[in-house]
């Protein structure tokens, strides 16, 4: 191989490293939660949950943990913590108690967002929720 | 060293070992992989704008759709995705109430706006959005961006 042919196969690869990373989106941000469906028995006016948020990709990202109703009204449960920031390939347990509210059962979901990071609010129109439901029973 | 060296011979033939008995183990491996629905967002759609001026949509000429790939490790996940209810951008000219509509195709299959089933596996999700004037109003000059939620459960 002369050198012509490698300088231009050089030139060719860095142009090619170039372009790829161009065309990487700015974005990309992933969402995964489990478990995703689950059902507790408690003795108490609330029931606990734990569900562990995962990045599985390598870089960081936000995260917000909400819950909702089945119609996707906000529930006022206790959320710990309710927003953070997740490295990449990790995942965290959050702890969530809801109040049952005088009912015997009570269906949420607990949904967990991603939060774009603020430089990149504007490029952002999808926005990512993985939501798992779950059944609270109260016994007594 | 005559004698030693028949000792020698003589004990080593003594020691080897009579036959070599190939012994195996099994070893177990274990893994379980969890329920779940992963979503991985990829580039943002853009809004293009009706020759009217009433509609801006990634369905217009100029427009395109947002992306997204959903991965289902089991049967029992629905996807689906909800219209913004404003713009988080937009001129402070637009005052005029917007109509605001949503909708995603899984796979290139048919264009879909209520919740859907997700079989396991990997699916390329294409989303588009909508916002729409009605009677005489018509979309301000300026810069618009509006985020649409995907949503798997």
């Amino acid at each position: 191989m002369n050198k012509m042919n490698l300088k231009s196969i050089t030139t060719t690869s860095f142009l090619g490293c170039a372009l790829a990373l161009l065309l990487l989106p700015s974005q990309a941000s992933a969402q995964a939660m489990s478990p995703m469906r689950g059902q507790v028995k408690s003795f108490a006016d609330s029931f606990a949950l734990k569900v562990f948020p995962a990045n599985p990709y390598t870089h960081r990202i936000r995260i917000e943990v909400k819950v909702y109703d089945q119609d996707f009204n906000p529930v006022k449960a206790q959320v710990s913590p309710a927003k953070f920031t997740l490295g990449g390939r990790f995942s965290r347990p959050v702890n969530v108690i809801v109040p049952f509210n005088g009912k015997k059962f009570r269906k949420v979901r607990v949904c967990t967002e991603s939060i774009p990071f603020p430089s990149q609010k504007k490029t952002t129109t999808i926005k990512a929720q993985v939501c798992g439901k779950f059944l609270g029973e109260r016994v007594n | 060293m005559k004698n030693l060296l028949k000792s020698a011979a003589l004990a080593a033939i003594v020691l080897a070992p009579v036959h070599a008995n190939a012994v195996t183990a099994d070893i177990p491996f274990s893994g379980s992989v969890t329920h779940t629905c992963v979503i991985t967002v990829g580039p943002s759609g853009t809004l293009g704008v009706s020759s009217d001026f009433k509609t801006l949509s990634s369905l217009a000429t100029g427009g395109s759709a947002g992306s997204a790939s959903v991965v289902s490790t089991g049967s029992g996940f629905d996807v689906s995705v909800t219209a913004p209810s404003s713009f988080s951008t937009s001129p402070t000219e637009d005052t005029s109430s917007t109509a605001f509509t949503a909708s995603y195709t899984v796979n290139n299959g048919s264009s879909q706006s209520s919740a859907s089933d997700l079989t396991n596996g990997t699916h390329a999700i294409k989303v588009n959005m909508a916002a729409t004037k009605s009677g005489s109003n018509i979309f301000e000059a300026g810069a618009y961006a509006a985020t649409v939620v995907l949503r798997c459960e």
